[in-house]
């Protein structure tokens, strides 16, 4: 069967049983739409990790050996601290945090224990026994806080900022917006005359989504709205406008209900499929009610069946050849590390798939049923547009040359912006200098070192001081190589500081003991005199530990930063302990810094891939090399300069902006195959090469051109929103488009006239 | 019976079913709000606290709809239409039609 019986079989089945087609749409999307609106949040982060992941399968075992790797901060901070009032609520305000559900012990100065020597060796006895109620209590505490050597770590160097430090007892499995909600209340509960700053990466995860989400849900419809707007004013008629936007609807609605009917929870990555559904879809119905409106204007005589078998002629195997080539693009997604993005490629491709089907049965159903507009029966003038485009062809064509040392000119410039792009994130840029949550993390971070835990798992003999010199080098190494790293945590620290107190608290003997038995002593002295869970956090047994975590504190929470503390530790690892006790980096944000990276490469790939499969694909329908080479062209240069953009405007690479990029090779290669395919119509009819440049841009070029413009005028909303990953969801998505306007009606028509391609005249 | 019979025919017993389907929907979903000692004022409120921009999205919706009737059905501007439709209501549209069928007597 060729490609004229298939497209007039599918013109007779819409013109047959148009209403049919149109109720069936309804009913299918009634049955998708009944799951898809009871689609489920899913904000954890354990059912997007790639399990598989050495990482991932460090923190499961650091969270059965331990009480938690990841950590949350509240400082309090007040001029009063030390008053009996203040310092009384504040223990209460310890035991409520220590009462919520993920929290497995909090560490402050209120439990915290104090070694000193005596006659015996040495004792151990809480910081505070009891809250100081006059000022020699006070000076008294605040000695012994210099001493065990809290400053800095739980109490501030001005004695105005004390921290809780919380130990959350799970690594993935909660919910961090339930988390978040727990712990706001209680501070609220508490906060009255002291300043309450909170911190914790669950937290800012938690708050970027949810701002991300408020901004979305207020931004989207207004953007959808300008959509709309444009296209009012392009088309000038109700079918311009619903038709295609009708398409994106059921194409959202379907694909959304798929994820429901098959119990697919909607993750914050998945948020990115309707934006990216209205921004691809709808070119589809947009070039059919352009080219039907279009040959209605011109043949005032045919019917509407006529003006539509010619349009579905026309249009259909350009439409089918973008619909194929940008749902290969998005299932090249397959091949990325993270199960969430391998999805949402196969539902994108879904989406789109869906949206190809409506456009050419759907949309054809309701404009045979449908009059045409009344404009479309005056006497065919040239309009406003199509006289823009016109000249436009026409300039393009006479000024190639000029036209693409410019476009050159600007490419390489902004390709250069490369080498400015940076994959370092911090998510506390996203919020503005006077948000809660920055203003907390800053405060934090400057008074006790941050609230960024990363965490070394080691197994082996860990009292013997081999293994424990080991430890210490390691962290010595990491402290000294990366600035980022404020404080650190271990075994060694405890150990050492028995060692002093038992030697007369001679600081000179505070080092790693040579006897084995002597360590073990000390930690059974220090078992009898301290509660059974002091060291749940660090040893997993304490009488005889196979397992220690060393913790590390960052400064702030760069990706970037914490994925070069990863790779130099493991290299000084395997370079000095390769023989010795495995040691491996864990806990969350460490995660963070690994699976930002291994994204960002995965994203890499699989546009890679994706640009040579297109290429190959392109090359087999215009059977020729140039065809696949001209097809792929504008939208590879496009992707290159859309990073080098990125650079300049100081956006950073990451999950989200990364797997934007997909919009730009599904937009970029739909328009140059509109393009290059009406163009090749056009001069197989007998047109020269300049004739039929002005055709394409007549009447393709106006479906670019509108489908371009509204969704670049739409998103232009996003750019008024205060949150930062907002509005670079903005630019994203108009560079995107602008660059594949520029790709496809500027390249492309200068490119075409200056070389006259052999595969346009097959 | 010819084609276009039987797609009339066909395209009822679908929307029936669609028409079905939701009432399906509606009944089984717990979501219906209990309005058990509530005044129509005490809904309104309740409704243009919680969703008012649903509320405006849904009646420019609307609107375009309507004027999308009127655009094809009585053969008059979409843009003008919709203008009017959403400034002055969808009743607005009656005397557009109105005055075109004076004009056409």
């Amino acid at each position: 069967m060729n490609i004229r019986k298939i497209s007039n079989a599918l013109f007779n089945f819409d013109v047959h049983y148009p209403r049919t087609i149109i109720a069936s749409a309804i009913f299918i999307t009634l049955i998708f739409g009944w799951k898809a609106f009871d689609l489920r949040m899913d904000a954890s982060m354990r059912s997007g990790l790639p399990r598989d992941h050495k990482i991932v399968r460090s923190m499961e075992k650091v969270d059965s050996l331990f009480s938690g790797s990841d950590i949350l901060i509240v400082a309090v901070e007040s001029d009063s601290l030390f008053d009996f009032n203040t310092l009384q609520k504040l223990s209460f305000f310890q035991d409520s945090l220590e009462s919520i559900e993920l929290i497995s012990k909090v560490t402050s100065i209120f439990n915290q224990k104090y070694i000193s020597a005596n006659k015996n060796g040495f004792e151990i006895e809480p910081l505070l026994e009891s809250i100081p109620n006059d000022s020699s209590g006070i000076a008294n505490l605040h000695e012994r806080l210099i001493q065990s050597g809290m400053v800095g770590n739980l109490i501030s160097e001005d004695f105005k900022t004390l921290c809780f430090v919380g130990q959350i007892n799970s690594s993935f499995e909660y919910d961090e917006f339930e988390f978040r909600k727990n712990i706001y209340e209680l501070v609220d509960h508490f906060n009255d005359s002291e300043s309450f700053y909170v911190s914790s990466i669950p937290i800012t995860r938690a708050t970027v989504i949810d701002y991300m989400q408020r901004d979305m849900r207020v931004f989207t419809p207004i953007a959808l709205g300008l959509c709309l707007f444009l296209l009012m004013l392009s088309f000038k008629s109700w079918t311009g406008v619903f038709l295609p936007f009708f398409v994106v609807g059921f194409s959202i609605i379907w694909t959304f209900g798929v994820m429901g009917w098959i119990d697919l929870p909607l993750t914050f990555i998945g948020t990115l499929i309707p934006v990216m559904l209205v921004a691809i879809a709808n070119n589809y119905g947009i070039h059919i009610i352009s080219h039907y409106f279009e040959y209605s204007r011109s043949d005032l005589v045919a019917s509407r069946g006529q003006i539509l078998k010619k349009t579905i002629r026309k249009v259909g195997i350009p439409i089918l050849l973008a619909g194929l080539t940008t749902m290969v693009s998005f299932l090249c997604l397959l091949s990325h590390s993270l199960p969430r993005a391998r999805e949402m490629g196969v539902l994108v491709s879904f989406g789109i798939l869906v949206a190809f089907i409506l456009s050419i049965i759907f949309i054809p159903s309701v404009l045979v049923i449908v009059p045409r507009p009344q404009h479309l029966s005056n006497k065919y003038n040239l309009t406003f547009i199509d006289s823009f485009l016109i000249k436009m062809s026409k300039f393009f064509i006479r000024h190639s040359k000029i036209i693409l040392t410019t476009l050159s000119v600007i490419a390489i410039w902004l390709m250069l912006g490369i080498k400015y792009l940076k994959v370092d994130t911090n998510p506390d840029h996203y919020f503005p200098k006077s948000s809660d949550l920055r203003i907390a993390n800053t405060k934090i971070s400057k008074a006790f070192g941050g609230s960024t835990q990363m965490n070394i798992l080691v197994e082996g003999d860990i009292y013997d001081p081999n293994v424990l010199k080991n430890i210490e080098m390691l962290i010595l190494h990491i402290k000294k190589r990366h600035e980022i790293v404020t404080k650190s945590y271990s075994i060694v620290d405890v150990i050492k500081k028995m060692h002093s107190g038992f030697n007369g608290g001679d600081i000179a003997m505070e080092i790693i003991p040579e006897d084995r038995e002597l360590i073990h002593q000390y930690m059974f002295m220090y078992s009898i005199a301290s509660e059974e869970d002091e060291f749940d956090v660090i040893l997993d047994d304490i009488e005889d530990p196979a397992y220690t975590q060393i913790l590390l504190r960052l400064g702030e929470a760069k990706t970037f930063a914490i994925s070069e503390i990863v790779e130099d530790t493991e290299q000084f690892i395997k370079a000095n302990f390769y023989d010795e006790s495995p040691m491996e980096l864990t806990g969350g944000a460490t995660l963070m810094g690994v699976v930002n990276h291994m994204v960002i490469r995965g994203q890499f790939n699989s546009l890679m891939v994706s640009v040579f499969i297109i290429f190959i694909l392109m090359a087999f329908v215009f059977r020729s090399f140039n065809g696949g080479l001209f097809a792929t062209m504008p939208m590879a240069v496009s992707v290159i300069m859309m990073f080098g953009l990125m650079g300049y405007m100081n956006i950073t690479l990451n999950i989200n902006t990364s797997l934007l990029t997909c919009i730009l090779v599904g937009v970029g290669i739909d328009y140059t195959v509109h393009f290059l395919w009406h163009l090749r119509d056009h001069i197989k009819s007998g047109s020269s090469i300049e004739e039929a440049i002005t055709k394409t841009f007549r009447i393709s070029g106006k479906g670019i051109l509108f489908n371009g413009l509204s969704v670049v005028l739409g998103f232009s909303a996003l750019m008024f929103s205060v949150f930062v990953p907002v509005r670079i969801f903005g630019i994203l998505i108009m560079g995107s488009i602008s660059f594949c306007l520029f790709g496809s009606l500027a390249i492309l028509p200068a490119l075409t006239s200056l070389t006259k391609p052999k595969f346009l005249y097959k | 019976m010819n084609i276009e019979q039987k797609d009339k025919i066909l395209s009822s017993m679908v929307m029936m079913l669609s028409f079905g389907l939701l009432f399906f929907i509606f009944s089984a979903s717990d979501n219906i709000l209990n309005l058990e000692g509530k005044t129509i004022k005490d809904l309104i409120e309740f409704i243009v606290n919680r969703y008012l921009d649903l509320v405006l999205i849904i009646y420019v919706f609307i609107c375009f709809q309507v004027a999308g009737y009127v655009e094809l059905k009585f053969k008059q501007d979409f843009i003008t239409s919709s203008l009017l439709c959403i400034l002055l209501t969808p009743f607005s549209l009656l005397f557009i039609i109105q005055n075109e069928d004076d004009e056409n007597n």
